[in-house]
C-alpha cells in the first residue's frame, strides 16, 4: 500500500512498538517526539495520516491536532491516548480526530480503526 | 345540716335582724383584701394563708385549715392551717375515693358550704378529731374553679374555720366564707395558669438560651431586643454590649442595605430561610453565617420586629472549599496515575504482542509460553486499570449518559457475536432469545454495551465447557425492558447474592483461579444500570446456574409529562 504515516509519541518504547506493527501492516512510518516536531515534519513532507499521543512535552496532541486541522481538514488523524477515561479519549473526536484508541490497546482494535478511517484492509 | 344559699338569697325580706353592719363592712373589706392578694400574688402558699387568716379574723376564730386537691385528683392535702395541733389534721391526707363518709367527700360532692353548729352531735364527726382539737362549731366551704367542666364547677379543695365555743353562723358569715372559697378558686386558677405559662416560658427561654446557634430578636428598626448565649458565642458580643444596638453593627462594610432588604422581603413573603450572610465578629474576624429571619407580629398581625437565627458556617465553608480543592487534586492525581500506568503497560503489551505475532523473528516453545504468561497478566492489569478508572469516574459523578433509543435486541446480538469466539473456546452454546425483537431502551449505547459485556463475559467465564448461556430481551411491564442472562454455571449461594455487586467482591470457590477478574465488573454494571434508573439483580441456586437481570426505561422519563402538558394547553 505504501501509505505514509506520521507517528507521534514522546515515549521511544511505544514509538518502536507501534512503528514495527504499522510497518508489518505495510505503512511507511516516520516518527516525531512531540507536537512541535510533528507540525515541522508535516510542513516539510506530505503524509497520508497521523497517529498521535495526547500528553506530550512542548506541544500536546490536542493543540497539535488543532494546528493540523487549520492547515488540513481532511488528513486522517487517529489519537492514541492514555487518558483516564474512555469519555476523555472519545472527546478527542469532537476536537477533530477521526478515531481514537485508549492505551493499552489490542492490535485488533487499532487495526479495525485504521481500516475504518483509511477505508483499506490491512 | 346544709346551708341552702339559693333559697335564702331568693327571700331578702326574711333576712335575720341580727345582721351586723359593722361586720358586713369588715367582711367586704376583708373580701377585697383577699381578692387583691389573690390576684396580685403569684405565690400559692401566701394566698392560702392570707385567706385563712382573714376568714378567722372576721369570725373571731382561732382554728382553721385549707385542704387542696392533690394534682392526682384523689387526695385532699392540708396546705394551710391555724390553731390546730393534732397530727391527724396536719399530716392527714383525706382520700376522696375511700368508702368512708367524710366531710371532704361531702363538700366535694355537694360543692356547697357545710355548717356544723355542734360537731359533738353531728354523726359526720364520729371519729372525734374535731373534739380532740377542742372545736365545737365549724363551717366548711368549697374552693371551686371557675373553669367549669361538663357544666359544673370543678372542686379544688375546701376551707374549714372552727370555734371552741358554740357558735351560730349568720347568713352573712356563710356568704362571706363562700365568697372567700370562690375567690380562692379563682386565685388558684390563675396560679395554675401562671405556673403552666411560666413553666412553658421558662422551658422556651432555657431552650433559646442554651441553643448553640444565635437567636436574636429585634424591633422593626433592627434594634436588638434579646440576645442569647449562642449569639454571644457566634458574634463575640455579650448581652449588655448587644441589646439596644442596631443589628447593623454586625454587618461587614458595604452590606449596609442588607437588613432593609431582608426586612422588605420578610414583610412581603414571611420567613426567609437558608440565607448565607457575611458578618463581622467583635474581634473583627469575618464569618459566614447560615441564617433564617422570621417576622414577629403584634396582636393585630402587624410586623413589629424580627427573629434572627444564625449559625456560624465559616468552618463548614472552609471545609467545602478545601474539599473542592482536594477533589480537583484527586482528579489530577487519577489522570496522572492513569497516564503513568497506561504508558508502561502499552509498551509491555505492544512488545509482547509483536513478539508473539512473529514480528521480531521465530520463537521457541518455551519463549512462547513465557511471553503468553506476560501477555495474560498484562491484560489483567489493563482490565483492572480500566475498571478502576471507570469506577472512579462514576463515583465522582463524571459520567454523563448520552441517551438515545437503543435497539436492545440488535445490541444483544452484536455483543454476543463479539463474545462468540470466547464461547466457542469452551464449546458453550450462546443463545440470544428475543421475545420482542423491536424493543428499544432510552439509554447510553456504550454503557449498555459495557453492562452486556460484563454480564455475558461473566456468564461465559463461570459456565463449564459444553454449558449454555442464554441472553433474553423482553418488555417488562409498562415502560421497562428487561434483559436476562442465564447460565448453567455452578450458581451462587443466597448469602453471597447481596455481596456480589460490591466492589472487589469475588465469589469464593476453589478452582476458580483461572476465572479471576478484577472484582469490579458487577459493581460498575450496577452503577451504570442505576444511573439509567433501572435495577439489577441476580437469582440463583447453587448447582442450578445463575440468572442476572437488569431493567432499562423504554421512554425518556419526561416525555409523558411534556405530551400531557401540551394536550392541556
Amino acid at each position: 500500500m505504501g501509505l505514509k504515516i506520521l507517528l507521534v509519541d514522546d515515549e521511544e518504547d511505544i514509538l518502536e512498538v507501534i512503528k514495527d506493527r504499522l510497518e508489518a501492516y505495510g505503512f511507511d512510518v516516520v516518527t516525531a517526539g512531540n507536537g512541535v516536531e510533528a507540525l515541522a515534519k508535516l510542513r516539510a513532507e506530505r503524509f497520508d495520516g497521523v497517529f498521535m499521543d495526547v500528553k506530550m512535552p512542548e506541544m500536546g496532541g490536542i493543540e497539535a491536532l488543532e494546528e493540523i486541522r487549520k492547515r488540513d481538514p481532511h488528513i486522517p488523524v487517529i489519537i492514541i491516548t492514555s487518558s483516564s477515561t474512555r469519555e476523555a479519549a472519545m472527546a478527542t473526536i469532537g476536537k477533530g480526530a477521526n478515531e481514537y484508541v485508549l492505551k493499552p490497546f489490542e492490535w485488533a482494535d487499532l487495526k479495525a480503526k485504521i481500516e475504518k478511517v483509511f477505508k483499506i484492509a490491512v | 345540716m346544709k346551708a341552702d344559699k339559693g333559697l335564702k338569697k331568693n327571700s331578702p325580706p326574711a333576712r335575720p335582724k341580727n345582721r351586723d353592719p359593722l361586720r358586713s363592712a369588715r367582711g367586704l373589706s376583708a373580701l377585697l383584701a383577699v381578692a387583691k392578694t389573690a390576684t396580685q400574688s403569684l405565690d400559692t402558699e401566701q394566698v392560702l394563708n392570707d385567706t385563712l387568716e382573714k376568714s378567722l379574723e372576721i369570725l373571731g376564730f382561732q382554728a382553721g385549715y385549707i385542704r387542696i386537691l392533690d394534682p392526682n385528683g384523689r387526695d385532699l392535702v392540708v396546705r394551710a392551717a391555724r390553731g390546730l395541733t393534732s397530727p391527724e389534721f396536719l399530716a392527714n391526707v383525706v382520700p376522696l375515693d375511700s368508702s368512708h363518709q367524710s366531710i371532704g367527700k361531702i363538700v366535694h360532692d355537694t360543692l356547697a358550704p357545710y355548717i356544723s353548729p355542734d360537731v359533738r352531735k353531728d354523726p359526720t364527726f364520729r371519729h372525734g378529731f374535731m373534739a380532740k382539737e377542742g372545736l365545737i362549731s365549724a363551717a366548711w366551704v368549697p374552693i371551686t374553679s371557675k373553669n367549669r367542666s361538663m357544666g359544673k364547677s370543678r372542686f379544688l379543695g375546701m376551707m374549714m374555720v372552727g370555734s371552741p365555743r358554740l357558735h351560730r353562723f349568720s347568713e352573712d358569715q356563710i356568704d362571706l366564707l363562700t365568697a372567700f372559697g370562690a375567690q380562692l378558686g379563682a386565685a388558684l386558677d390563675n396560679l395554675n395558669l401562671y405556673d403552666e405559662v411560666k413553666e412553658g416560658k421558662d422551658y422556651i427561654e432555657n431552650l433559646v438560651e442554651s441553643a448553640g446557634d444565635a437567636i436574636v430578636s429585634t424591633d422593626f428598626e433592627h434594634r436588638i431586643l434579646t440576645w442569647n448565649a449562642g449569639a454571644e458565642a457566634v458574634f463575640g458580643y455579650n448581652k449588655d454590649e448587644a441589646i439596644g444596638r442596631s443589628l447593623a453593627f454586625l454587618l461587614p462594610p458595604g452590606a449596609a442595605r442588607e437588613l432593609d432588604d431582608i426586612r422588605r422581603r420578610v414583610e412581603e413573603s414571611g420567613v426567609m430561610r437558608n440565607l448565607e450572610l457575611q458578618r463581622r465578629r467583635k474581634d473583627g474576624a469575618r464569618i459566614e453565617v447560615a441564617a433564617a429571619v422570621s417576622p414577629i407580629h403584634d396582636g393585630s398581625g402587624r410586623v413589629t420586629g424580627f427573629l434572627h437565627l444564625a449559625k456560624d458556617i465559616t468552618d463548614k465553608k472552609r471545609y467545602e472549599e478545601r474539599l473542592k480543592q482536594l477533589d480537583a487534586m484527586k482528579s489530577e492525581f487519577v489522570s496522572s496515575v492513569s497516564h503513568e500506568l497506561r504508558t508502561p503497560l502499552t509498551a509491555i503489551k505492544g512488545s509482547v504482542d509483536n513478539m508473539l505475532d512473529g514480528l521480531t523473528g521465530t520463537l521457541n516453545e518455551k519463549q512462547v509460553r513465557y511471553l503468553t504468561r506476560i501477555k495474560s497478566n498484562t491484560d489483567r492489569l489493563s482490565r483492572l486499570i480500566n475498571d478502576l478508572l471507570d469506577l472512579s469516574a462514576i463515583e465522582a459523578g463524571k459520567i454523563e449518559l448520552k441517551r438515545s433509543r437503543v435497539a436492545l435486541g440488535a445490541l444483544a446480538r452484536d455483543v454476543a457475536e463479539t463474545l462468540r469466539p470466547l464461547a466457542a473456546d469452551k464449546a458453550i452454546h450462546l443463545d440470544v432469545a428475543l421475545a420482542d425483537a423491536g424493543v428499544t431502551a432510552w439509554a447510553d449505547r456504550d454503557k449498555v454495551v459495557q453492562v452486556f459485556m460484563n454480564l455475558i463475559g461473566n456468564a461465559l467465564k463461570f459456565t463449564p465447557a459444553q454449558g449454555k448461556v442464554t441472553v433474553a430481551v423482553a418488555r417488562d411491564g409498562d415502560g421497562w425492558v428487561k434483559v436476562s442472562i442465564a447460565d448453567t454455571g455452578p450458581g451462587i449461594a443466597a448469602e453471597e447474592a447481596q455481596k456480589i455487586f460490591d466492589k472487589f467482591y469475588q465469589v469464593a470457590a476453589a478452582g476458580r483461579q483461572k476465572a479471576r477478574g478484577t472484582g469490579l465488573g458487577l459493581s460498575i454494571s450496577k452503577s451504570l444500570v442505576e444511573m439509567h434508573g433501572g435495577k439489577i439483580w441476580m437469582e440463583s441456586c447453587p448447582g442450578g446456574g445463575s440468572t442476572f437481570s437488569f431493567t432499562l426505561p423504554i421512554e425518556p422519563p419526561s416525555s409523558a409529562g411534556i405530551i400531557g402538558g401540551g394536550n392541556g394547553s
